[in-house]
C-alpha cells in the first residue's frame, strides 16, 4: 500500500467511524465536532461572513455550500447567539441562485436608512456580498437586506451595486465613515497584492478613491482575500487612534499556506497610508488554522471591544468530517498596544467564554523536570479545557505542556528557551492526511519577565493557543483519537516551575437534537425544478433537497457545483431532442397538496415530452452510487398528472429501480386503465404487488394531479406488506395494502444500475413505456416514513402566499 | 397578459417565503402606464392602523394604488407562468385582505379586489356587487354555478379602511359553506356564510391563468372593474386559516369604547388630550395617535369621533 492509498484507506475508516458513532440524531456529537466552538450544523464552510450585531443578537453568516460538505454552491449560511458562546442554527440568509454564487461580504446596520431600502422607522440591516458569475468568472458587488433584524434576507433588485468586469474583486467589507459622513468600502484583488477603497453615500453608488498595494511586502505573501478594516484606540486613547487594514493572503503565512496579516496606519476618507515599514509584516496568528478573518459591526452601546473570528480549516475536502466541514475560531477581542517591538495588535478570547468554565483541576509552585510530570496523579484531562499556566524557567532548554495525550500521540505546545520561540507541535497529534497537517509551527517570543503565561482551549479538533499578553496566538486543527484526553506538563534539557495551571473542564454549547422518530430517513428529495444552467447540456438539471448521513459511495466527480458528495443524488438527463433540453413545465400540483415543509416549486418534469425519442431522466448510479437499491423498508413518494385521459394509453411507468435489473416500479394502467400499482421484483425476478384498483376502481390517469405514496415493510406478517395510497387534488385519498406471499424472496443485495423517472428504458417505443404526463416532487426514503413527515400531508388553514405590497427595491 | 410593458418584475414580494426561493410567489405589474407605472404613482405611503392586525402583524410600509392604474392597459398579477398555479384551489381555501376606496365609490359600479383567474373565473372578490357598498365573495364551479356570499350590513365602499376574510370549505355544513367577514376601523364586524346551493360542483381541475389584484382584466374597458382605491396585505391560505393565523383582528376583543385614544378603557378627558398632541397628524396617523376614523389623519372628524363616545367605560 503507497502513501496515498494508505491515507485515502485511513480517511474513509475515519468517515466510517463519524457514521458509525453518531446515530443519525446526534447531531453536533460526530467525531471531530468541537463542543464550544461554532460550526455548521451541516455540510460546507470555508469563511465568516457579515458579523454584526443588532437587537441583542450576534449573528454569524458564513460561506456555505447548502447542498454538501465540499466548496460550491458558496451562499451565505447563518448562526445566531445572544451571548457569543451559545448558538442557533438558522436557515441559509443569501443563497446562490440563477448561476451568481454568494461569496463573502460583510454586514453593517443602515441607522439613517441612507440607502432607502427600509424606512425611517425601520431602517435595514445590509449585507455586502460578492457575486460570483459561474460561467464567466466576473466578480461584483452586490447588496442583500434585511427589515426584521436578520432573521430573513433578500436580494437587492438593483445588483449588482459595483461591477468593474473583474475577475479579482471580492470580499467587501464596509464600513461608516463618520468624519466623512460617507460608507466605505475596501475589496481585494487577489493575485494583484491590492485592496481598493470606495466611497457611497448609500451603500448604492459607488466612487473609486484609492488603491493599497503591497509594494515592498514579501513576494511570498499572495492572493488577497477577505479585507477588514477598522479604527483602534492605541494603548485605550481614544484621542491617538490607528486604522488597521486586516487581510486573509492565499499564501506566505508563517505556518505555510493562508493566514491573516495586517497593516496600521491612517485613513482620511479616501486614502489607507500605511505608518510602519513595509517589509514588517505582522502576523495575527501563527498557527496553520486561521483565516478569513473580520470583525463584528454595530456593536451594542458600551460596548467598545473589536471582536473578531476566523475559519479554521486549511485543508479543505480533506478534513475528515462528513455531514459538516469546516468551524469558527473563538471570538477574540484585539487592541492595539504599544510592546517593546513597536505598535501591535493583542487578542485575548472573550471573557464570555468564561461561562463555559467547570471546576478547574489546579496546581501550584510545582516543578517539572524532564523525569517528573506534577500533573500525574491531578486526574486532569478530556477533550474540551481551557488551560491557564504560567511557567518560570529554571534550567530547561524547553517547557509546556501536551495535551490531547493517548497512545502514541499527543500535541505538545511549549516555549523553546534558546530559541526565544513558542511553539505548537503537531508532528504526533494523530490523523495527518495531508502535508499541510502536522508539522512544527513556531512564534518568535520574549516575555516581558521571566515568566511565561498560556492559556490554551482544547476542543477536540482544534486548538487555541494565547499567551498571556495576547501577542502571539496559534489557532490549529487535529485530528486525535477520541481517546486521546490526557494533560502533562514538560521540561526538556532541564527543570521549570509550574508556577500555577488551571485546567477547567468546557461544557458544550450544543444541546443535542431529538433523534428522528424511527429509523426512516430521507434520501432524496427532487422538487423537479431545473438548475440555472439547464439549457446549457450540461448535467445534473435538478438537484436533491434532500441527504442524509450514511449515504453515499463516494462515486461522484470532483466538479464543484452540485457534485461530490455522496449524500446528493441529483437527476440527469439523456435525449435525442434537438439540444438535449429538460423538458418540463410550468404546471405543477397544487400548493395544498403539501405539508409545512415542502411545496411544489416552480416546475415539473414533463415526462411525456421525449416519448417519440431514446432519452430518459435518471440517477446516475456511476455518479451518485447505488443509494436506492433497499433491501429493507422503503417509501416512494410521487406527485404525477397525464396529459389528458390517458386510460387507454396503455402501460406507463412513473418510476423504475433500476435500469439494469428490476427492484421495483411504480406503473399506470397496468392491470386495467386508470389502475396504479407498485411492484416488487426479488433476486429470482418473482414479483409481488398492490393495486390502487384494490381500494376501488376509478381512472387515476384521468389528467389531474395526484400524489402517490408507496411503502415496502418486510417487518410485518409473515413475508412482509406493500401499501399504495392515492390522494386527489381535493384531498380525498384511497389506499390499498397487498401481503407479499411466502414465495416472494428477499430483496437482492446488488447494483441494479440507474433509477429512471418517467420511463422504463432510455429507449423510445413500447419499451419505453413513456409516463404520457407530468411528474412532480418525488421523494424516496429508507424506512416506512411516517405520515406526519410525508409530502403529501394537507395542513388545515396554511398561509401559502402574503403579499404585503411594500414595492420591491429597485 | 400578453407582453411585459415598461415595469421591472416582480414589483412586490411574497412576505412568507425568500426570493427566489422554492414556493416564493411574487406579484409582477404589466403596466401601459407612462414610465411603467412609478413607484409613487403604483404604491401608496399609507397603509392600514395597526390596530387592525393581529397576531403580530402589520401592513408594512405601503399599499397597492389600485386606482392608479383605471383606464389603462394594465395588470397587477401573479404570473402562474412563473411560479406555478398555485392559487386554483379545490378545497379549502382563505383569502384575507385590506382595502379603502379613494373616497365615497359605492355608486363607482363593480371593483375587483382579487380575480383568480384571468382565464377562467375560479373565485374573487368584488366591491359594490350586489349592490353599492356591499362586498361580495363568490366561486365558480366551472359547469355554470357560481355561489356567493355578501356583506351589506354598511357601505364598504366609503373611503375607511376595511379588513375582509373570505373562506371556501366544501367540508362545511350539510354540503359545503361560503364564508365573507368584514373588520371595520371602529372594530364593528360583520360576518356572513352562505350554504354552496345544491348542484354545486365543487372547484374544478386545470389551470385558471394569472391571479389579478385589483382588477378583472389587463385591457382597459368596460371590463377592467378596476378598484378604485387602496389594497394591503393580502394573503391567500390552504384550508380554513385559524384565527392564531389571520391577519386582520376580526377575531380578537375589539376596543371597548370606540373614542379610547389611550387604551385606558375608558374615553375620557384624557383622550381627547392625546388626540389634541397629535391634531393634524397623517398620513399615516394610528389609532394610538388619535386616527379613530382610520382614514391615516388625526382630525375634526376623530374629535367627532370621541365626542360621541365620550364616558364610554366610566360606569
Amino acid at each position: 500500500m503507497d502513501r496515498i492509498t494508505a491515507c485515502v484507506a485511513a480517511a474513509a475508516a475515519l468517515l466510517a467511524a463519524d457514521f458509525a458513532r453518531a446515530d443519525p440524531g446526534d447531531v453536533y456529537g460526530e467525531l471531530y465536532r468541537p463542543g464550544y466552538h461554532l460550526s455548521p450544523q451541516r455540510h460546507w464552510t470555508n469563511e465568516p461572513n457579515g458579523l454584526v450585531q443588532f437587537g441583542g443578537a450576534w449573528h454569524v453568516f458564513y460561506q456555505a455550500n447548502p447542498f454538501n460538505s465540499d466548496f460550491g454552491n458558496a451562499s451565505w449560511g447563518h448562526a445566531t447567539s445572544t451571548d457569543l458562546v451559545h448558538w442557533e442554527q438558522r436557515d441559509v440568509a443569501i443563497p446562490a441562485r440563477n448561476g451568481i454564487l454568494s461569496f463573502s461580504g460583510t454586514a453593517v446596520f443602515d441607522a439613517a436608512n441612507t440607502s432607502g431600502i427600509g424606512t425611517a422607522q425601520n431602517p435595514p440591516l445590509i449585507a455586502a456580498y460578492t457575486g460570483f458569475n459561474i460561467f464567466t468568472g466576473v466578480q461584483d458587488q452586490r447588496l442583500a437586506y434585511s427589515l426584521d433584524g436578520g432573521d430573513t434576507w433578500r436580494k437587492f433588485g438593483g445588483n449588482p451595486v459595483l461591477d468593474i468586469g473583474s475577475n479579482e474583486f471580492r470580499d467587501p467589507k464596509v464600513l461608516w465613515h463618520a468624519p466623512t459622513s460617507r460608507w466605505v468600502m475596501v475589496v481585494t484583488h487577489g493575485g494583484q497584492k491590492r485592496a481598493s477603497f470606495w466611497t457611497s453615500p448609500d451603500l448604492i453608488d459607488w466612487t473609486f478613491e484609492s488603491n493599497f498595494f503591497g509594494t515592498g511586502m514579501p513576494g511570498s505573501i499572495g492572493g488577497w482575500e477577505v479585507p477588514d478594516f477598522f479604527e483602534l484606540p492605541l494603548d485605550g486613547n481614544p484621542g491617538d487612534t490607528r486604522w488597521v487594514l486586516v487581510i486573509t493572503p492565499a499564501a506566505g503565512s508563517p505556518a505555510g499556506g493562508n493566514g491573516v496579516f495586517y497593516i496600521y496606519g491612517s485613513f482620511d476618507g479616501e486614502v489607507f497610508t500605511r505608518e510602519h515599514p513595509a517589509s514588517e509584516v505582522y502576523w495575527l496568528d501563527y498557527g496553520r488554522d486561521y483565516d478569513g478573518v473580520i470583525s463584528w459591526e454595530n456593536m451594542p452601546a458600551g460596548d467598545d471591544r473589536r471582536i473578531m473570528t476566523g475559519i479554521m480549516n486549511s485543508y479543505g475536502s480533506q478534513i475528515p468530517t462528513s455531514r459538516w466541514r469546516g468551524c469558527f475560531g473563538l471570538p477574540r477581542t484585539v487592541e492595539l498596544v504599544t510592546t517593546p517591538d513597536g505598535i501591535r495588535l493583542v487578542q485575548q478570547p472573550i471573557v464570555e467564554l468564561q461561562s463555559l468554565r467547570g471546576a478547574p483541576w489546579s496546581l501550584s509552585n510545582a516543578t517539572v523536570t524532564p523525569t517528573i510530570d506534577p500533573l500525574d496523579g491531578l486526574g486532569a484531562g478530556g477533550d474540551m479545557l481551557e488551560i491557564v499556566a504560567t511557567f518560570t524557567n529554571l534550567s530547561a532548554d524547553s517547557f509546556g505542556l501536551d495535551v490531547l495525550e493517548g497512545a502514541g500521540e499527543r500535541t505538545r505546545i511549549g516555549y523553546d528557551d534558546q530559541a526565544d520561540e513558542l511553539f505548537v507541535d503537531r508532528t504526533q497529534s494523530g490523523l495527518i492526511l495531508t502535508g499541510a497537517m502536522g508539522g512544527v509551527h513556531t512564534a518568535p517570543y520574549a516575555p516581558a519577565g521571566s515568566q511565561v503565561t498560556l492559556r490554551i482551549f482544547v476542543d477536540r479538533s482544534t486548538l487555541e493557543v494565547f499567551t498571556g499578553d495576547g501577542r502571539v496566538v496559534f489557532n490549529e486543527r487535529v485530528f486525535p483519537d477520541p481517546s486521546s484526553v490526557g494533560v502533562s506538563a514538560f521540561a526538556e534539557g532541564g527543570d521549570a516551575r509550574l508556577d500555577s495551571i488551571d485546567i477547567y473542564p468546557m461544557s458544550s454549547i450544543w444541546t443535542p437534537e431529538a433523534p428522528e422518530a424511527g429509523d426512516a430517513q430521507i434520501v432524496a428529495r427532487w422538487s423537479m425544478d431545473p438548475v440555472p444552467w439547464h439549457t446549457s447540456g450540461r448535467n445534473p438539471v435538478t438537484v436533491d433537497e434532500r441527504d442524509a448521513s450514511g449515504e453515499g459511495t463516494e462515486v461522484g466527480t470532483t466538479l464543484p457545483f452540485y457534485e461530490g458528495d455522496p449524500a446528493s443524488d441529483d437527476l440527469w438527463r439523456f435525449n435525442d431532442l434537438p439540444g438535449q433540453p429538460y423538458t418540463f413545465s410550468s404546471d405543477v400540483p397544487p400548493a395544498c397538496m403539501f405539508g409545512e415543509e415542502a411545496g411544489p416549486g416552480t416546475a415539473s418534469y414533463d415526462a411525456g415530452a421525449i416519448a417519440a425519442v431514446n432519452g430518459a431522466l435518471v440517477c446516475p448510479v456511476d455518479r451518485y452510487g447505488e443509494e436506492f437499491n433497499f433491501t429493507g423498508a422503503f417509501t416512494v413518494e410521487m406527485f404525477f398528472k397525464t396529459d389528458g385521459d390517458r386510460s387507454g394509453a396503455g402501460t406507463m411507468e412513473l418510476l423504475r429501480q433500476g435500469e439494469n435489473a428490476l427492484r421495483y416500479e411504480l406503473i399506470v394502467n397496468e392491470g386495467g386503465g386508470g389502475n396504479v400499482t407498485f411492484k416488487l421484483w426479488d433476486a429470482l425476478a418473482r414479483t409481488a404487488s398492490v393495486d390502487i384498483h384494490a381500494a376501488g376502481v376509478r381512472n387515476y390517469a384521468d389528467g389531474a394531479w395526484h400524489a402517490l405514496v408507496a411503502t415496502y415493510d418486510p417487518s410485518v406478517g409473515a413475508n412482509g406488506e406493500l401499501t399504495i395510497e392515492l390522494i386527489d387534488e381535493d384531498g380525498s385519498s384511497r389506499a390499498a395494502t397487498a401481503t407479499i406471499g411466502a414465495a416472494f424472496g428477499p430483496l437482492p443485495v446488488r447494483n441494479d444500475g440507474n433509477l429512471l423517472i418517467g420511463r422504463r428504458s432510455a429507449f423510445a417505443g413500447a419499451a419505453g413505456r413513456t409516463f404520457l404526463g407530468l411528474i412532480d416532487a418525488v421523494q424516496i426514503s429508507s424506512g416506512v416514513l411516517a405520515p406526519e413527515k410525508r409530502l403529501a400531508r394537507p395542513v388545515a388553514g396554511r398561509p401559502i402566499s402574503r403579499w404585503p405590497m411594500d414595492p420591491a427595491p429597485g | 397578459m400578453s407582453e411585459p410593458l415598461n415595469a421591472t418584475n416582480p414589483v412586490t414580494f411574497d412576505a412568507l417565503t425568500l426570493p427566489g426561493e422554492a414556493g416564493a410567489n411574487e406579484l409582477w405589474l404589466f403596466t401601459a402606464l407612462a414610465g411603467g407605472g412609478t413607484q409613487s404613482s403604483i404604491f401608496s405611503g399609507e397603509a392600514p392602523p395597526p390596530g387592525m392586525f393581529a397576531n403580530g402583524n402589520d401592513g408594512g410600509a405601503s399599499s397597492m394604488n389600485a386606482a392608479a392604474f383605471a383606464g389603462a392597459n394594465s395588470a397587477f398579477f401573479y404570473p402562474q407562468d412563473v411560479y406555478g398555479d398555485h392559487f386554483a384551489f379545490r378545497d379549502a381555501f382563505s383569502v384575507e385582505l385590506f382595502f379603502r376606496t379613494d373616497g365615497e365609490r359605492s355608486g363607482a359600479g363593480r371593483m375587483q379586489l382579487v380575480n383568480q383567474g384571468e382565464g377562467s373565473f375560479r373565485y374573487g372578490l368584488i366591491v359594490n356587487e350586489p349592490g353599492g357598498g356591499n362586498v361580495r365573495f363568490a366561486v365558480n364551479d366551472g359547469q355554470g354555478m357560481i355561489a356567493a356570499v355578501d356583506l351589506v350590513d354598511r357601505n364598504y365602499a366609503d373611503g375607511l379602511w376595511h379588513y375582509v376574510l373570505a373562506t371556501y370549505d366544501p367540508d362545511a355544513g350539510a354540503g359545503g359553506e361560503l364564508s365573507l367577514a368584514a373588520l371595520n376601523v371602529d372594530g364593528t364586524t360583520e360576518e356572513r356564510v352562505a350554504a354552496l346551493p345544491g348542484g354545486f360542483a365543487g372547484l374544478p381541475g386545470g389551470n385558471d391563468w394569472n391571479m389579478l389584484i385589483g382588477r378583472q382584466d389587463f385591457d382597459a374597458g368596460s371590463g377592467e372593474r378596476t378598484f378604485l382605491g387602496l389594497i394591503d396585505e393580502v394573503q391567500l391560505s390552504c384550508g380554513i386559516v385559524p384565527d392564531d393565523r389571520l391577519l386582520g383582528a376580526i377575531r380578537a376583543p375589539t376596543p371597548a369604547c370606540a373614542g379610547d385614544v389611550n387604551g385606558d378603557g375608558v374615553t375620557d378627558v384624557f383622550d381627547f388630550s392625546d388626540l389634541a398632541a397629535n391634531f393634524g397628524a397623517g398620513p399615516g396617523a394610528t389609532r394610538e395617535q388619535g386616527d379613530l376614523t382610520g382614514d391615516g389623519f388625526v382630525d375634526v372628524f376623530d374629535f367627532g369621533e370621541l365626542a360621541a363616545d365620550f364616558g364610554c367605560g366610566s360606569g
